[in-house]
Formats: C-alpha cells, structure tokens, sequence
C-alpha cells in the first residue's frame, strides 16, 4: 500500500499513459488486499447471465428450419449424393492403382525423393486396413474442396475488385478465423441432419477463408505498373484479369490452396463428432476416448490421418512451385499426354485385374497391424505400469504449482498436503506488499509494460482466475485494450465482455482463459528457449524445422491421442494436447526474429565487446521482440483453437458449453459460447498486434 | 518553335489539373478548372499534383518534361494517357479530347495509337520478352502468327534478337528496357510516351539507350512526351523542356532558351549544372546575316560551341554559320563567343 502511494506523489509529472498505470495498479492493489473471498458480491458479476439470448437462437434457427425446411433437404441429398457418389468411385478404384498414380504424380511434381515419401504413405494406408475409412474421409474432402475453392475464390476476387465488398470480407474473414470450430457445426446438424453434410460445409466454411485471404494478398499485391501497363495495352478488364492480375497472383493463390486442403481435411477429421459417417477421424476418436486400453488403434489410425496431411501438403505444395522445377532449365524431358495418358489406362488395367491378389495381401497386413495394435497397447500397459509413478508426478507437480494456483490462487491452493504448508494471512501481506512494492518500483522507473505484467502475474497467482473480481477484469482488459488498440477498441471489447457475461458465459470464459494462460506460459518456457537454439544452431533448426512443419499440418485431433494414452483424460492432458500445438509458432518466430536482426547491429554488438550472452539479451532479443510477440498472437490463438479439442480430453469452460451444445443440438448455447471464445481471441488478438506493431513492424510471410 | 506554330499540335493540354483526396477532387472538377481552384483548396489537406498546366507537342517533337522528385512530371503525363483521369481540363490528342472520352474508347485509342515505357520496365514477370511485346497486339485480337511476326520485328528493332525466349529475371535492366520500348512501340504507335525510361539503368546503359532512342527517333518520328529528373539526359533529348515545380510548369522552351534566359532561381539551379558550351549551339548565339565572310571557315548551326573551340585555332577569329542546306545564316566572332557563354552562367565568375 505505502509503496503505491509514494509513486502516486509522484505521479504528477509522469505523463498520461503512466499516471493510467498507476492508477489502475492501485485500483488492482486494493482489489487485492480486500480479498475478495470476505466480500463476494464483489467478486460475482451483478449483471446475471440468462439463457434468453441462447432460446431466441434456438428459436430463430427453429423457424428458419421450418420455413425452409424443403430446401435443405434438398441441399443436403444433393451433398449426401456427391459425398456418396465419390466414396463409391473410390471404394470402386483399387488400391494398387491409387498408390502408383500418387507416386507417379509426386515423382512428376517434384522428384524421387517426394514420390518415395507419398508411395510409402499410401502405401501405408492401404497396408493398415483403415482404406476405406480414408477414402470415406477423402470422398468428404472431395466434395468440400471445391465448394470451398469456388467461395473462397469468388469471394476472395470480389474483395479484391470492390472496396465496399472488402470492409465486410475482411472483418469476417477475421471473426471466421477466431470462432472455434465446433460452434458452426451445432448450427449446421440442425439444418442439415446427421451424416456427412454438415462435416462437408463445416468444411466448406472453415477451409474457404484461407483461400479467400490469399486470393486477396496475391490480388493486392500485383504491382500497380503492371495494372497500367495492361491498361496501356489497351486491355479490357476482363483481359487484364486473365492475362496480368491472375497470373501475377498465381503463387499466393496456389499457397492458399495448399492452406485450404489441409484445413479442409482437418475439418472434416474434426466433423467426426458428429458421427454418421465410417471416417478415418471417427476410428480416431472412438480410439482415443478409450485411452491407453485402445492407443494402438488410436496410433495406427492417428498415424494415417498425419499421413494424409503430409501427402496433401506435399503434393499441394510441390504444385505450387512447380514453375521453376520443370523449367525449361532442368532439362527434363516432357513426356506427350497421351503417352502419359496411356500408361495410366495400363497401370489402371493391371491394378483391376490385379485386385484380387491385392486385396487379399492387404488383408492379410491388416491382420499384421491389428496384432500390432495389441502389442502396443500391451506396451503401452507396461510401460505406465512401470513408468506410472513418474508419469503420475509430473501432472501432479503441473496441477499443485501451475494449474492450481492460477485456477484458485495461492490463497486456497497452498495448503499442507500440497505445498506442504499453510498460506497464513501475515505470508499474504508479505506476498502482496512484495508485489505491490515491486510493481510500484518498476512504474516509477517509467517501466510501465513490465510493472503491469508483474501486477498482473502476482494477483492472478494470488486470487486465481476463478475468484477474479469481474470488475478487475474489466477494468483490466480495457485498459489493455485502450493502450494497445485504442479506445474505440477499448469499447468493443467492453461490449464483448458484455455480451459474455449477458448470455452466462462469465465464469466459462475465465476457465478457457485460466487453462489458455497457463498453456502459453509452459509454451513460452519451452517454445522460447527452442527458438533461440534453433537460431543459433543450424542443427537445431534443421531438426526443428521439418517437425514444426508437420505439426502444423496435422489435423488437431492427432495432439490429442499422446496426451490422452500417457495421461488419461483430466485437465493436463488438455495442457499438454495443447501446448504441443500451439507451441510451434513461438517456436518459428523466435527463430524467425533472431535470424533477422540486421547483421549490422550485430556486429556492432560485436566491436563494443559484448559477449554472446550479452550480445543475445540485450541486442537480439529486444530487435526481435516485434517478431516474437507476432508469434506469441499465433500462440494464444492456436491455443483457444485447440482448447475446443482439447475439450474431449478433459478441458471444460466455454469449450464444454460448445461441446454440449453440439451433443444435444442446442444451437444457442453452442453458438453463444462459441462467440464468446471468438471475443476472447478477438481480444487477445488486437491487443498482442498492437503491441508488437507499437514496438516495431516486422514482416513475416507463411 | 517555328515547327509548332505552323502546324497543329499533336498533344495539347489545356488548363491541366490533377489534386488527389476524394473531396479536393469533386470541389475541383465542380469549379471546372481556372485558378479559382487553388483558393478552394487552400486550407484543405489535398494534394496538388498538376495545377494549372498547359502544354502543346507538335507532330515528331521530343518533349521532355522536367523537375524534382514529387514535381508532378508523372502526373502530367499519366493524365495525358489517362491512367489518371484529370480533374480538371483538356488534354487533346489531334481533335479528340481524351479528358471527356469514356473508357471503351480510351481502350480503342491505346491499342492503336500510344505507347508508354515505364521507369520500372513493367514487364510482366510471367511472360517471355516476345510474349511482353506481343501482348498488346494479342489483346487488340490479332492473329497469332502476325503477333509473333510483328514481336520478332520489334525485338530486331531493339537489338535483342535471340533472347525473345528469356523472362525478364534473365535480362539485365538494360535488356528489360529495351523490351519495354519494343513493346511500347509493337502497335506503331502515333504517340510515345516514357516515364524516367533510363532512371533506374547505370550511366553507360543509360548514355547507350539515348543514342538508340534518338537513332529510333530519327527513323520513326513519333510525338515524344519524355519524363526525365536529368537536364543533361534533357539537354541530350529533347526539341523542348518543360521545366515543373509543384505540380506547375515553370518555364518551357529549347535548352538553350532555359540556358540563356532562366525564367528564375529553379530553373539556373537546374540548368547550372550543365556544361553551357556543349549546350549552346552555334545557331543560338551567331548574329543574324546572311552574307559569308570571306576567308572564314563555315560551321553547321547545330554545332555546339565547344566543338567550335576545339577544331577551330586561336588564329580564327570569325566563323561563318550555315544552315541544314549550306546556305550561310550568320557568323561568330569567337572571342565574342566565350563572351556570351560567360554572361549566360549564372553566379560564376563573370
Ligand atoms: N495516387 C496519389 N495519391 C496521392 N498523391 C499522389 C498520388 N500520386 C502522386 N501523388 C502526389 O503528387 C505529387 C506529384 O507526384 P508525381 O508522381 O507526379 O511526381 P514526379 O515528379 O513524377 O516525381 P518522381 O521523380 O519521384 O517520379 C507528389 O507530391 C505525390 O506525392
Ligand atoms: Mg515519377
């Protein structure tokens, strides 16, 4: 208290942005040392939340069901007929003819090395008795892919061609980006039903904005001359499309079908929830819910899902840059269509009249994994049998010192049988005057982002999210909000949080965000340190690099299938399915930032003596400050992101509203919590770029 | 000029304006041009791109125009090809103005009769050299075969035969112009219009291209309009300079003119840095006479004074000038030479 007060004296000759500080760290202060427990109403919102908003959701979808109830039906046989049709033709197709034909195209896209890495995944595929199931997945991805491209890319021209078309594209681009996305598929089982459809639009919904934003970028970013050169060619506007602006764009374009495939498939894995439809996610699902009694299974289809990702991403990607690599430069020769054509219609005679013979050696493999899958799961058994005690300890450590106290604060989880001692009142006052002295020392020496950062740090481990008072949190996130994104953000966020607490989404919200807090801390220890070695070491970053890739183009639902075998299903399986997804991007931009800072400032480092150490703490880190805060925005959204999957392994929160509301069909409370982890992202999201952008611009591309 | 007040202008840009901001623009076409404007925008926060210019190009002229970075030389010339409609004004090519003309028309009259190089060449990246000079015939609907004819013809025209296959990352800068202007010129083209063409190539390629535009020139005889930042790039170029500041064109005529009468302190700034000698031609200083001094060697009006002094000895002290037909138009005393050049250069020892 007194050391608030002394920096308040001084207060008068700081500038506004400080004196806000102050004021709001000495609101917090006392906020704090009242200790809310004594005085509840302080910590319980007034404004109760109802479900009013969710029933006239439900009402409104109910309506709009009856009203138009023929033409869904009607667009849902038509969906259901496609996704059948294609699972016909690939059921129908055999095997063999599908592994040569992916080998081949690798080997034509890229070379040897990309056709023996898709042969051999495919191969897999067929060899592990799961190639139906694929091709059930495939045939939805199948028929969700166009659709998506077709809007992404329509979409994506329109923004690009009028400007008031792009100032509604763009905003929603970014709220499609933020909803989790279980919230659209509630909605979509309610107009569509069961069974394929809603995994196929939910699809189509979630994979098209990808495309649309690179069909933007790419568009934009066509260089004006070469508009005024077409114009100076006398081109109609069509013609300049055609022949300038599309081809111009090709690159980002073909970036962003790679982006949309695998976002397609990672969806449709995603739509298994829903069930009604015999897909390789549903057998992953299914798997991974038994845990470790069933984790061979979950590994051995899990593994055809990354699988299916990798071949996809490379393929996609090997499309994309094809230009360069069949150039005229390489030399290779180009083989006649027809001749290309011809020996396809060979392999594709030899493979049928080879079927047979096939199918025979693929069931026969298939019973080869299956034994497979028991004996890692009797393995597995072993192995936390022995290991159990180990395995036990860390979650327990991660619950008593990490999980617990930000959940209820030190107040109510520092007790005997945990920490091994009482939290009595005088080691709380000790507590809380070290911190609120701390806080008051870092604002006086004007170090206002590091003394908000300890205050807030210590009064969250103090009272714990759960017993956060709703104004502290309001009165936090807005000021973060005016200081970083200005005030008129400031008042959208308001309103959000508004709207959170108005549909009874409050103590939901500050659950996802007490488990999203604590994933990015452990993500920050880890995923820091790793990016600063794999700037430094090129070893590191050779073995880090191809990792990350792949993490970041498997469908989420694969995180969760170690989480669950080691640990069960609680709170820490989730933390970890978490943090081991969205621990990449921290991973990349620290990498990123560190490699670029300009070699002049390092050298300079360099001839003022600077160790290494030094040259890294007080030159590198702080350049590429901008680059890691950029990552650590992609962090805290991979993080809610995945915080809706990690729901089947134990999170709860505004996950489990959204969760439930898909299970029962509820569309209100699935959409309105749904909305309300879209704001939290929203939130999070323009705080973290403004203040990465206030420190600085950095470019990164994916 | 005596060449442009006989005949009729090619181009003529009448009360030009250019201001950007959505409202300096509305408030300025609204007052239709005229000095009015400037007073309804003063206060405002628009930008003036070309304010009040007016230009005339007579057939076969090499019009350069010239000025600081930001002085509005592109806006002129990009309001001339309408890639910016102007605010306010005419800009008449013969006896159309192109100010008033909708777009299908517009498009009609790039295709046939305008071409424009670009600072940053403008090749488009995907497409080979010949496919770059081909691509405004193809877009104008000419046959595939007589496209590829045509491009060959230009790519001759510009010395790259044999690199037509190469994309532009594969050509030098030097080599990317030179597909620029073949492409600029494939519609044989009445107007030719070039933005800083030479700005971004080094001063060798640079000095070459000027030598093969004023070969071209010579051949082609094509109206000219050239942007340029340079007045030696100037000097060497052009019939007539137009020299701008803030979007208005200060002072226009021969470089000599500029030389010898600069209409203000922008101007000698400008001017000063070239030599006045190689500058001045015999024709701009001589003395009017048409009777041959005898025993006095006769010089072409078109040869700069520093030739004169070179080939000429100290024992010469009179020179007849001829013109392009020999015929003996005046004469220069050569001590009264150095004399005038000396008048002529401003805030150096006179
Ligand atoms: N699209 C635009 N929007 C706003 N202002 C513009 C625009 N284009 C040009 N300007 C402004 O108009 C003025 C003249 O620009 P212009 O490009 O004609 O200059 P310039 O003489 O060609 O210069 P440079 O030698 O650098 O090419 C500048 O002040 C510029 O900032
Ligand atoms: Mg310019």
């Amino acid at each position: 208290m007194s050391g608030a007060t002394t920096s308040l004296d001084t207060s008068l000759s700081l500038d506004t942005a400080r004196r806000a500080a102050l004021a709001l760290l000495v609101l917090l202060g006392i906020a704090a040392i009242i200790m809310p427990e004594r005085l509840p109403a302080l910590v319980a919102s007034p404004l109760a939340g109802s479900d009013a908003i969710a029933a006239a959701i439900n009402g409104g979808i109910d309506w709009f069901v009856a009203v138009f109830k023929p033409a869904l039906r009607a667009v849902a046989a038509g969906l259901d007929q496609a996704v059948r049709g294609l699972q016909k033709i690939l059921h129908a197709t055999p095997w063999l003819f599908i592994v040569i034909a992916v080998t081949w195209l690798a080997w034509r896209l890229k070379g040897i090395g990309l056709a023996a890495l898709c042969g051999t995944a495919v191969l897999y595929m067929a060899l592990s008795g799961y190639w139906l199931k694929s091709m059930n997945t495939l045939s939805m991805v199948g028929v969700a892919v166009p659709l998506a491209l077709a809007v992404g890319f329509g979409l994506g021209v329109l923004g690009a061609k009028s400007r008031r078309a792009n100032a509604v594209i763009q905003p929603t681009l970014d709220l499609m980006q933020t909803i989790p996305t279980f919230a659209y598929l509630a909605p979509l089982v309610v107009l569509f039903g069961f069974g394929p459809v809603p995994g196929v639009l939910a699809s189509m919904i979630y994979a098209a904005p990808p495309m649309t934003r690179n069909v933007l970028l790419g568009l934009q970013s066509v260089p004006q001359e070469l508009r005024e050169v077409s114009s100076m060619s006398g081109t109609t506007p069509w013609q300049r499309f055609c022949h300038i602006e599309l081809p111009c764009a090709k690159q980002q374009i073909l970036v962003g079908i790679n982006q949309l495939v695998l976002a397609s498939l990672s969806m449709v894995i995603i739509a298994a929830v829903i069930g009604g439809f015999d897909d390789i996610g549903r057998e992953v699902l299914v798997a991974t819910n038994k845990g470790s009694a069933r984790f061979g299974q979950a590994l051995a289809a899990g593994i055809v899902i990354v699988l299916l990702a990798v071949v996809i991403d490379r393929l996609t990607r090997a499309a994309a840059t094809r230009r360069e690599a069949v150039g005229r430069k390489t030399g290779r020769r180009a083989i006649p269509v027809l001749w290309q054509l011809a020996g396809l219609a060979i392999v594709l005679a030899a493979s049928i009249a080879l079927k047979t013979y096939a199918d025979i050696i693929a069931v026969a493999s298939a019973i080869f994994f299956r034994l497979g899958e028991v004996a890692v799961n009797g393995w597995l058994q072993d192995f936390i049998a022995t290991h159990g005690i180990t395995l036990d300890a860390i979650k327990k450590t991660a619950l008593m010192y990490l999980l617990l106290p930000l959940r209820i604060g030190l107040t109510k989880a520092v007790l005997p049988i945990t920490w091994g001692f009482t939290f009595t009142p005088a080691m709380q006052t000790v507590y809380l005057l070290t911190v609120l002295a701390g806080t008051a020392w870092l604002a006086w020496r004007g170090r206002t982002t590091a003394a908000s950062l300890l205050l807030s740090v210590g009064l969250i481990s103090y009272c714990g999210f759960s017993y956060m008072p709703w104004w502290v949190m309001f009165a936090g996130v807005c000021w973060l909000a005016w200081r970083h994104a200005g005030w008129r953000f400031a008042l959208v966020a308001c309103a959000m949080m508004l709207a959170i607490t108005l549909t009874g989404h409050w103590q939901g919200a500050l659950y996802s965000v007490y488990l999203c807090s604590a994933a990015i801390l452990v993500c920050l220890l880890i995923g820091c340190p790793l990016g600063i070695l794999a700037a430094k070491s090129d070893i590191v970053s050779g073995i880090l690099r191809p990792m990350n890739d792949t993490l970041q183009s498997i469908p989420l639902y694969i995180f969760l299938i170690p989480a669950v075998a080691l640990f069960q299903v609680n709170e820490f399986s989730a933390l970890v399915a978490i943090v081991l997804y969205a621990i990449v991007p921290l991973i990349r931009y620290t990498e990123h930032g560190l490699r670029h800072v300009p070699p002049t400032l390092v050298e300079a480092a360099r001839a003022n003596g600077c160790s290494p150490l030094q040259r890294l703490l007080m030159i590198e880190l702080p350049v590429a400050r901008p680059a890691i805060l950029l990552g650590l925005n992609q962090t805290v959204l991979f993080a809610l992101a995945m915080l809706i999957i990690a729901v089947l392994v134990g999170a709860r929160g505004l996950a489990e509203q959204v969760n439930i509301g898909l299970r029962d069909a509820d569309t209100g409370l699935g959409m309105t919590a749904g909305l309300s982890m879209a704001f939290i992202a929203i939130i999070a999201d323009r705080v973290l770029r403004g203040y990465a952008n206030s420190l600085g611009t950095t470019e990164i591309k994916d | 000029m005596p060449e442009a007040s006989r005949t009729e202008p090619k181009i003529r840009c009448h009360g030009l304006w250019k201001v950007f901001g959505d409202a300096a623009e509305t408030a300025c076409a609204r007052r239709g041009g005229g000095t009015a404007i400037e007073e309804a925008l003063a206060g405002t926060d628009a930008i003036i791109g070309a304010s009040d210019v007016n230009l005339e190009i007579a057939p076969g002229e090499l019009f350069v125009i010239m000025g600081l970075s930001g002085s509005g030389k592109s806006t002129v010339l990009r309001c001339i090809a309408q890639l910016q409609r102007p605010s306010a004004g005419e800009v008449w090519l013969d006896d159309a103005n192109l100010a008033s003309m909708p777009e299908a028309q517009l498009m009609d009259i790039r295709r046939h009769r305008m071409g424009m190089v670009f600072q940053n060449f403008g090749l488009v990246p995907h497409f080979t050299a010949l496919q770059n000079i081909a691509f405004p015939l193809k877009v104008r609907g000419e046959p595939a075969e007589q496209c590829a004819a045509k491009a060959n013809e230009m790519l001759d025209l510009v010395g790259l035969n044999g690199r037509g296959d190469a994309y532009p990352s594969e050509l030098s800068g030097g080599q990317q112009q030179r597909v620029g202007i073949a492409r600029s010129l494939a519609v044989d083209p009445e107007v030719w219009l070039l933005d800083e063409p030479f700005s971004a190539l080094d001063p060798l390629i640079r000095k070459q291209l000027q030598d093969e535009l004023l070969e071209l020139q010579a051949r082609l005889q094509k109206t000219i309009l050239f942007v340029t930042h340079d007045f030696s790039e100037a000097v060497r170029l052009a019939d007539r300079i137009a020299i701008m500041r803030d979007g208005r064109i200060i002072q226009q005529g021969r470089a000599a003119e500029l030389l010898m009468n600069p209409a203000d302190d922008y101007v000698s700034r400008f001017v000063g840095d070239v030599s006045r000698l190689q500058v001045l031609k015999l024709g701009d200083i001589m003395q009017p006479s048409g009777r041959a001094v005898s025993g006095a060697p006769k010089m072409p009006a078109s040869l700069s004074i520093e030739d004169m002094l070179l080939t000429t000895g100290g024992d010469v002290s009179t020179i007849n000038v001829i013109d392009s037909n020999g015929r003996v138009t005046g004469r220069i005393d050569r001590a009264q030479a150095i004399e005038t050049v000396r008048n002529a250069t401003p805030g150096q020892t006179g």
